[in-house]
């Protein structure tokens, strides 16, 4: 779906002929994008420490699961993002400045949790959408028609234009997710944050959604989600960020995806399966059900590797594996 | 018919309280609509009782009357953050101390001066003996209430349905709550004129509920509760003239009757419409 | 020395400062429950709600607790049925009901100036109050407190944790219309106190200053009643002094209490918690160090 990019205003709601043109005309609009968040510490008012030493950095292109249990600075960690919070210590730049500058050029985009937002309150769709396009109209947040332009080409682009006169308490749990991404779009934030956003989503609507964040992060978006949903993590994440209290480790999914790493994110919170202490026999074969209450659940295989549920788009690494093996 | 609503209006302190009335109405409701969507009917009630030791210090100090109330109702909303931020009870709990303790602190300081300050006037309104320079207060108050909140509606309104999103994209939120708390004040000090302390809480609420319960988009909601204010405020203003009874109550008891025909049946958001509705499905 | 004693010598301020202890003890030992369950906004909405049948009751000649208790629970249905009909809040919803209902009252007033006096609802009239309404006075008292010493753990659990409650075969429903009877009845009882206006702070502020001053329940009850009597039969004392604005006094002098709690309450108080973040933050350092 190469649909028109909402987020390049007036100007960029021609209509490119391919993904790879509209590619081009992204990088052609802004500079290679990239996020650095270099040794920040955090303090609650009463003293305490939310967040020590955090470091990672993300370029333009990537989606990144930011990971933790309740309680491990996810949130104080997008506040410093979004600047809403100041760390005593070290610094947060998106481009190579300091966030207040981002967020006066529009950059960042926040999608927030569902039970955040007051469902009854009297806006539509449109509206909702609208509002991002308010930090670049006039004092008085008077429409023109590039406003409306890409209101409707966020909406077009998320699939939910057919929606738009619908209140938005009316709307599924998917759908108003589509709705606040459509208002990140609008925005034309092209560093998009999203506050656990499969929380009550069904797995269709998830991959709807996942199919979207893809998408953005081709066009050069950064896109960073926070989850405590482990499983879907190697699924649509290029990169993960593991907290608690600190970066415990970043980079590429597999390298940060490793037992030792998850056992020292989440301690005793997982529970751990061997198969060889297990009644699991040899002529069980290679096959068990694994059922769990979260929808997709994380499966390591031998020697801590991480497995994927469908090796279609991974030959390379099953290759790889054999080869080892051999 | 005729007779009822003419009579009254050949009479100048009756043509000059329908006008107070409907501008006070007016700055009300508009600030209704956030009240209610912010949360803050508490709020509003507990400022509207704080303003009385302003009201009662600014009478002695000679200072005018809207500065005193606007300094303590002010206090109230910024002593209640502090306490709210620094211990460990819960916010309307904190709200009801500090409103209780101002208020009751205007009583004791009131019963200890010989003033003119009439205690009635401050408590249940007295807009029918409006006098001149108040009127004008009260204009001036609404006039500016109506133009800061029809400048800055949108962002009032993101600010109460995203603060998050409203920061990222660069609004100044605190500055914006704080705007709308000194309307809220601004209002609740021209307000006392017609209907009192007490039933302030009831323009700055029941307005918006009304709106609220017939239309799904901000700008309409607005528009409803002002004309619903208005309305029931003139026609207040005329009963309690008819009837020799208290005006506040009897502008308060209109809305109210608005209110509840409103939450019978509006046609979405109605009591007895979506019952109807479920029971044709 | 004689002069702290003159209102002393005088009958109606020595039944005025009893009663006044009575009822400020009552409403604070409610007040512990009230400020945990979050009912703060209920009794300033029951306080209000109560004044138009004060006024239908001394219009028709019957007992004033019987008009008030009646249209408080009126106010309490109407309040229960706007929330859940509409999509309005629970907070907006109480704030409608409550100024519709007080207006009501002060419409009936203001048609009867001559036979309902409308600063003794508003402000209380505990230095006239008549002998037969002291009795209804110490009936409310008695029982409120009798039942509140008895089912004061079902009470503490309902505010606590109702899910608990009812898995444990408590009926909760009952629990909450007792809890709620009593909040009316000791609204009552301190309208004659302190008026319509003040009642919510009788209701609530002992209790804010216990919860201030300790962890536990049962100490935060009998310290609650304490801080309400005390104080009450403070303020009434010192009202004598201060041309009779009774209520006032008692409530202003609540809140300084609660000041003083807010402020240097050994545990939960600022200075203590700004002391801690200290040392917290110098902790910190060292082991950063």
């Amino acid at each position: 779906m190469p649909g028109p990019l909402a987020d390049r205003g007036a100007s960029g709601i021609g209509h490119p002929h391919s993904a790879a043109e509209a590619a081009q005309a992204a990088a052609r609009d802004f500079p290679p994008l990239s996020l650095k968040v270099d040794r920040i510490s955090v303090m609650y008012p009463n003293g305490q420490r939310a967040l020590n030493d955090a470091s990672f950095s993300l370029s333009a292109g990537t989606v990144c699961g930011l990971v933790g249990a309740n309680g491990s600075g996810k949130s104080t960690l997008f506040k410093s993002v979004m600047g809403f919070v100041n760390p005593v210590s070290g610094t947060v730049r998106i481009n190579g400045r300091p966030v207040r500058e981002a967020l006066k050029q529009q950059l960042v985009a926040y999608v927030p949790q569902a039970e955040e937002v007051d469902w009854q309150f009297p806006v539509n769709v449109t509206d909702v959408v609208m509002m991002g396009r308010y930090g670049a109209m006039n004092f008085l947040r008077i429409s023109r028609a590039a406003d409306h332009a890409a209101v409707e080409a966020s909406l077009r682009r998320v699939g939910m234009w057919d929606f738009r006169g619908r209140q938005i308490g009316e709307l599924s749990g998917g759908q108003k997710k589509r709705v606040f991404l459509a208002r990140a779009l609008a925005q034309g934030g092209r560093v998009i944050l999203l506050d656990e956003p499969f929380t009550g989503v069904d797995v269709q609507t998830e991959e709807a959604i996942i199919t979207l964040l893809r998408q953005l992060a081709d066009d050069g978006c950064i896109i960073l989600v926070s989850t405590h949903n482990l499983g879907s993590v190697p699924e649509f994440c290029d990169r993960a960020v593991l907290l608690n209290k600190t970066v415990l480790a970043s980079g590429p999914v597999e390298e940060v995806f490793t037992e030792p790493n998850l056992t020292k994110a989440f301690g005793g919170v997982l529970r751990q399966f061997h198969f060889e202490h297990s009644t699991i026999q040899n002529h069980d074969g290679r096959q068990v059900r694994v059922l769990t209450d979260d929808e997709r659940p994380l499966v390591f295989g031998k020697d801590g590797h991480l497995e994927y549920k469908d090796r279609t788009g991974r030959e390379d690494l099953v290759k790889i594996r054999s080869e080892e093996q051999d | 018919m005729n007779n009822w609503l003419l009579e009254p209006l050949q009479f100048p302190f009756m043509r000059d309280a329908m006008i107070a009335g409907a501008v006070v109405a007016a700055m009300c409701a508009m600030l209704s609509c956030f009240v209610i969507l912010k949360g803050w009917s508490l709020m509003g009630d507990a400022i509207s009782h704080a303003v009385l030791p302003g009201i009662v210090l600014a009478y002695l100090t000679g200072i005018p009357l809207a500065a005193g109330a606007f300094a303590s109702g002010f206090t109230c909303a910024l002593a209640t953050g502090y306490i709210r931020n620094n211990s460990r009870v819960k916010e309307d709990t904190v709200l009801g101390v500090v409103f209780t303790g101002l208020f009751a602190i205007g009583l004791v300081l009131h019963s200890r001066t010989e003033s003119e300050l009439h205690l009635d006037h401050i408590l249940y309104g007295n807009i029918l003996g409006i006098p001149p320079e108040i009127f004008w207060q009260v204009m001036g108050a609404g006039a500016l209430v109506v133009t800061a909140v029809l400048i800055w509606r949108r962002d009032l309104m993101l600010a109460a349905f995203d603060p998050s999103h409203a920061r990222v994209l660069g609004l100044p939120v605190r500055v914006l709550d704080y705007g709308l708390l000194s309307l809220l004040v601004l209002a609740v000090v021209a307000a006392l004129q017609a209907v009192g302390i007490v039933l302030v809480i009831a323009m700055l609420i029941t307005p918006g509920c009304i709106a609220y319960l017939w239309t799904d988009r901000f700008d309409r909601m607005m528009l409803i509760a002002v004309t619903a204010a208005v309305l029931s405020t003139l026609t207040g203003i005329l009963v309690s003239y008819h009837i020799d009874g208290s005006t506040g109550a009897c502008i308060v008891l209109v809305q109210a009757a608005v209110f509840t025909l409103s939450f019978l049946f509006a046609p979405k958001h109605g009591v007895l419409l979506r019952r109807l509705g479920r029971a044709a499905h | 020395m004689d002069t702290l004693l003159v209102p002393f010598h005088y009958d109606y301020m020595l039944r005025a400062i009893l009663v006044s202890a009575l009822i400020g003890g009552v409403c604070g030992l409610l007040s512990a429950f009230i400020t945990l369950k979050g009912w703060s906004l209920m009794g300033d909405a029951l306080s209000h709600a109560v004044v138009p049948g004060v006024a239908i009751a001394y219009l028709i000649g019957l007992p004033f607790a019987l008009g008030a208790f009646v249209t408080g629970l009126l106010a309490a249905v109407a309040i229960a049925w706007v929330k859940t009909g509409s999509r309005i809040r629970e907070d907006a919803s109480i704030g409608i009901v409550f100024t519709s209902f007080f207006a009501l009252g002060l419409l009936l007033i203001s048609l009867n100036p001559a036979r309902v006096n409308l600063n003794s609802i508003i402000f209380g009239n505990i230095l006239g109050i008549s002998v037969p309404d002291i009795k209804q006075l110490v009936v409310i008292s008695v029982v409120t407190v009798a039942v509140t010493v008895l089912k004061w753990r079902d009470l503490m659990l309902f505010c606590f944790d109702p899910g608990q409650a009812r898995t444990l075969g408590i009926r909760t429903g009952l629990l909450h219309g007792l809890l709620f009877t009593l909040l009316a009845a000791t609204t009552v009882a301190a309208l004659q106190t302190v008026g319509a206006l003040l009642v919510v702070a009788m209701l609530i502020t002992p209790g804010a200053t216990a919860y201030l001053l300790t962890d536990r329940f049962g100490v935060m009850l009998w310290l609650s009643s304490a801080l309400g009597a005390v104080t009450a039969l403070a303020g009434a004392y010192a009202s004598y002094f201060l041309n009779g604005a009774t209520g006032g006094c008692i409530v202003t002098l609540q809140t300084l209490v609660f000041v003083v709690a807010f402020l240097f309450a050994p545990k939960h108080g600022v200075l203590a918690a700004s002391r801690k973040a200290k040392r917290l933050a110098r902790m910190e350092g060292e082991t950063a160090l």
